[in-house]
């Protein structure tokens, strides 16, 4: 069969042989111009799940070692010191004005978890002296690890005083 | 017209075009040939041979030989150039193969001894197998013909012993009934030809040695056959490219309507779990983190203040807990050649690891200078100045 085409070709003027074979050339070209984007599209698509699955895999067969480790570090809290996102309003509300600052508490964020969760609370403090910002920062480390300082951000004037400083504080909720 | 496209596929390749010239419009002569000689000398010998042997120049002579590879010896075939009229010649230009009728029988394997005896309506040709040396060539003109058919055929007969008389020494006489015809050949570039129950068969080499045309003219075939050969193989790696993508096509359409799609139905319903898995992972690690690493914004301030020199002040400070160790502080000062004292009197200290002053600048007109101070202090070199809850 392919020699009779072949034959059937050969037997083709030269302007229509070199127009079949331009037509051919050109059909392949266009074809796998396209064909190539979708090949490597595939590829990179399958590449990313294999690389999730595998991903997946590792996060599944950990989960026993995990959950352990979550079980553990939990265990190192008294769950009934932990605070969950009210009670850590109302206690930074307290030590702040145990300190003699009034505080501006606002942007709180919760992280949520099947055995614990974290909340973290924006706390800022306008116009005030250093000794009185040290004192409520030394009564929020004292409640550390059921409170911590997440980022402590200290603005002073060109006079040097008073102070205002932003904090993010958060709490440990251990689900009892 | 009536067959189908796929009856003419399976028909196979047309017989090539050949045009067989009268016998009698040649003349033959053998010459001898060393067994080794290639085939460019074969060439040159044969046209040396020619031009001592024929009457007229090469140029002016239709010419072939018959060398197969190996034989001492090979049989020139030559006609005058005049003798063939234009119209045959213009039928060459279309043809695959032009050579003298005998000469498509010298593929035939015949055992020594032998005549193949070929009827031309004007001429009579035998082929004689020598039992030493090439074939032998005899050729005889006919008597005309005459309205009686039976004289015809006595004529004939009485030729054709007067040839088998003229041959000798024959032990087998094949009388072919028809001329040899063409066939589609086995393989590309070669000829076969029929003639009754006898075959012959011309390998390419051979029989591009038997075409009598110009030899000019055949080089400039066999390049644009070449070229067209080479547009063949285009075409056909183009058609083979185009189905190879075609299956490529199918598989992809096929990869990702059952393959991917399995993966990613897979990947999908194991998300929720994997998402708990390592929000579980980082809730665990924050809560190790608030237990045993804590941010110490203070007392980082404390260490760095202790060592302000006499004008810098801070503006601004900045700590967070995703680098525990590091401090970074917008100070000014009214005399710059502070800062340089002030970052070796920090990196003396034995807390901190390295001290890195940036954006160091003045405003255009002021003595005041702004810099950042960045102190990465080692780890756990920091104590607090607490307590903590138990």
């Amino acid at each position: 069969m392919i020699r009779t085409l072949r034959a059937l070709f050969l037997a083709r003027l030269f302007r229509e042989k070199l127009l079949l074979v331009a037509f051919a050339v050109l059909g392949v070209v266009m074809w796998f111009s396209g064909f190539s984007t979708r090949i490597g599209t595939f590829w990179r698509e399958q590449r990313a799940t294999t690389v999730s699955l595998a991903e997946q895999k590792q996060w599944l067969a950990n989960r026993t070692a995990i959950d352990a480790a979550a079980q553990k570090a939990a265990a190192r809290l008294d769950a009934a010191q932990t605070l969950d996102a009210t009670r850590l309003y109302a206690e930074v509300d307290k030590l702040a004005r145990a300190a003699g600052v009034t505080p501006g508490l606002g942007e709180q964020r919760d992280v949520t978890g099947d055995q614990f969760s974290v909340h973290s609370l924006q706390v800022t403090l306008n116009k005030v002296d250093w000794e009185a910002l040290k004192k409520f920062y030394l009564n929020l480390q004292a409640r550390s690890p059921y409170i911590s300082i997440e980022q402590f951000t200290l603005n002073a004037p060109p006079s040097g005083s008073p102070l205002s400083a932003v904090l993010r504080v958060c709490s440990v909720e251990v689900a009892k | 017209m009536s067959d189908s496209p796929l009856h003419f596929l399976r028909a196979g390749p047309p017989p090539p075009k050949v045009c067989l010239l009268p016998d009698a419009l040649f003349f033959t002569r053998a010459i001898s040939v060393a067994a080794d000689t290639p085939a460019a000398d074969v060439a040159t010998q044969v046209e040396l041979a020619l031009e001592s042997l024929a009457p007229f120049p090469i140029a002016q002579l239709y010419y072939g030989y018959y060398h197969p590879s190996g034989a001492t010896a090979a049989l020139i075939f030559a006609a005058y150039r005049r003798r063939v009229t234009a119209e045959q010649t213009d039928l060459w230009n279309e043809a695959d193969l032009v050579l003298p009728t005998f000469a498509a029988l010298l593929g035939a394997p015949l055992a020594p001894g032998t005549t193949l005896i070929l009827t031309h309506p004007e001429s009579l040709t035998a082929v004689h197998a020598a039992a030493e040396g090439p074939v032998q060539i005899f050729t005889t003109a006919l008597p005309a013909a005459t309205d009686e058919a039976s004289a015809n055929e006595a004529a004939l007969a009485a030729a054709k012993a007067e040839l088998l008389r003229m041959v000798g020494g024959s032990t087998t006489v094949l009388d072919l009934a028809t001329l040899p015809i063409a066939q589609a050949a086995a393989s590309d570039g070669d000829f076969t030809f029929v003639a009754g129950e006898l075959n012959s068969r011309l390998p390419a080499t051979i029989a591009a040695n038997l075409d009598v045309r110009d030899k000019a003219a055949l080089v400039a075939r066999r390049r644009g056959l070449a070229r067209d050969v080479m547009f063949w193989r285009v075409a056909v790696g183009c058609v083979v490219a185009l189905l190879l993508m075609g299956l490529g096509e199918i598989s992809l359409s096929a990869g990702r309507a059952t393959w991917q799609k399995v993966r990613l139905v897979q990947l999908a319903a194991q998300r929720p779990t994997v998402e708990k898995i390592m929000n579980a992972q980082a809730l665990a690690t924050r809560i190790e983190d608030l237990s045993t690493k804590r941010l110490l914004p203070m007392e980082m301030i404390s260490v760095v203040a202790a060592k302000i020199p006499g004008l810098i002040r801070f503006s601004r400070v900045v700590t967070d807990a995703k680098n525990l160790e590091r401090v970074t502080i917008d100070a000014r000062t009214d005399n710059s050649g502070e800062i340089t004292l002030f970052k070796t009197a920090l990196e003396a200290l034995p807390e901190v690891a390295h001290a890195e002053i940036s954006s160091q600048r003045n405003a255009p007109g002021s003595p005041t200078t702004t810099f950042t101070l960045t102190t990465t202090f080692k780890v756990g070199a920091v104590k607090s100045a607490v307590t903590t809850a138990p």
